[in-house]
């Protein structure tokens, strides 16, 4: 009789300890890397591509990332973008999509082919958004936004196809999206239509523009010279709060 | 159709990789005497090339940027990471510099920060910052990571694996270098 008090007195006082473990696990932010990243976190995985290669680790144990499988995934491959259980992978000629069913053994669905350029990728939905940049060392000369309806993962369907300047990296928040054009600056489209985003306005700061990461109501931009912050509580209508250029 | 769409790529590299392809390709000709860069390099045992935590230092080459919570991690390219505070929005401040030699590439789940040393996968355990540990380094993962090119294309001079790492370039006025891109 007495062990059962105990037991229930010491689950009682276990109970509560418990609690504010499991709360504060949860309170761990998750970040958000870039467009043009070749790393992308996905659960318990991480995801790395080199130029043919995407590479996939269990880093759930402490620090100690685990290999569990190594996909040959084309060839010139730049950018990774983990979303909705797809990775999306940006190679200087062609979309990829990898479907994630099982989280260690990335699928291939399929590709898309274009011409000759560098083009990460984000996805909101069913849509992605690629910029195409000539020039340089990506090769080319279409510099230009893509726009593919996802559905059927096994068929993206080209949407769109919007003339930029020279766009690096973008990143979407709910109906804005940003394309970061270069040295023209950060153009925000509207995409409450998604498949035809409509060109709101570009922010030019003189400075070159590379990539966006849109984070709990912050628009950080990686331009040349370091870093810019926006508010978006406003999605479309971006407001410059700071720059750290020095 | 992963073959053909790989005949196709296969066709676009054969069509136009001739003039493309960023690799230090020695240049059969001479183009006499310009300024160019020229690679700085370390060698094993040099401070340069160990990860270490340094205080906050101007960003000169900016590169890619990770968020998580209320820091903000920026390459700086071939050098290391930037972290950045900004929980004050309007007031962002660097907090102090990461120096990983041939860093490119940053993400940080939990405590754990994942980045690259030229080719090699390395994680950091960030938990008693400003004490830094490695506690993975996964060697080759970024084959095209081993040499860095200039910041701007143009002529340069090769890099030569015998004099050590390439941690950054200079320019100089140098008397026919051999690479371009």
């Amino acid at each position: 009789m007495r062990t059962v008090l105990y037991f229930i007195l010491s689950a009682f006082l276990l109970l509560p300890a418990a609690c504010s473990k499991e709360s504060k696990s949860t309170q761990q932010p998750t970040g958000k890397g870039g467009s043009m990243a070749r790393f992308a976190l996905a659960g318990n995985y991480l995801y790395v591509v080199n130029t043919t290669w995407l590479h996939v680790y269990d880093v759930s144990e402490n620090g100690q990332p685990v290999i569990k499988n190594k996909v040959n995934a084309g060839w010139n491959i730049e950018t990774i973008f983990a979303y909705d259980n797809k990775l999306f992978l940006g190679s200087s000629s062609a979309l990829y999509i990898f479907s994630l069913n099982d989280p260690v053994t990335p699928v291939w669905e399929s590709g898309v082919t274009h011409l000759r350029s560098c083009d990460p990728v984000v996805t909101q939905g069913n849509t992605a958004f690629v910029t195409l940049r000539g020039g340089s060392t990506c090769g080319g000369t279409t510099n230009a936004l893509m726009v593919y309806d996802v559905t059927d993962i096994k068929a993206p369907a080209l949407k769109a196809s919007i003339p930029m300047k020279g766009p690096y990296g973008l990143g979407v928040q709910d109906s804005a999206l940003y394309v970061c054009d270069g040295a023209d600056g950060l153009t925000v489209f509207d995409i409450k239509s998604p498949h035809a985003p409509r060109k709101l306005q570009t922010i030019e700061g003189g400075d070159m523009y590379i990539d966006v990461i849109p984070y709990n109501g912050v628009l950080i931009a990686y331009v040349r010279n370091g870093v810019r912050f926006f508010d978006i509580s406003k999605p479309q209508e971006p407001v410059l709060l700071s720059a750290l250029m020095d | 159709m992963k073959i053909t769409v790989h005949c196709l790529i296969l066709g676009c590299l054969l069509l136009t990789g001739c003039w493309w392809d960023p690799v230090d390709r020695p240049l059969s000709y001479n183009v006499g005497i310009v300024d160019a860069y020229v690679p700085v390099y370390a060698q094993e045992g040099d401070a340069e090339l160990e990860i270490a935590v340094l205080a906050s230092r101007q960003t000169d080459s900016a590169g890619k940027i990770f968020a998580i919570g209320e820091k903000l991690f920026q390459v700086e390219q071939g050098k290391g990471i930037h972290i950045i505070d900004y929980s004050d929005k309007r007031n962002p401040k660097k907090l102090s510099f990461l120096q990983i030699p041939g860093c490119q590439e940053v993400a940080v789940k939990g405590q754990h920060l994942y980045t690259n040393s030229f080719e090699d996968l390395v994680v950091l355990d960030l938990a008693t910052y400003p004490d830094v540990q490695v506690t993975a380094r996964e060697p080759g993962v970024f084959p095209e990571l081993s040499t860095s090119f200039p910041p701007q294309w143009g002529y340069y001079e090769c890099p030569d694996p015998a004099k050590g790492r390439v941690i950054g370039w200079e320019i100089k006025r140098i008397e026919n270098p051999k690479c371009y891109y």
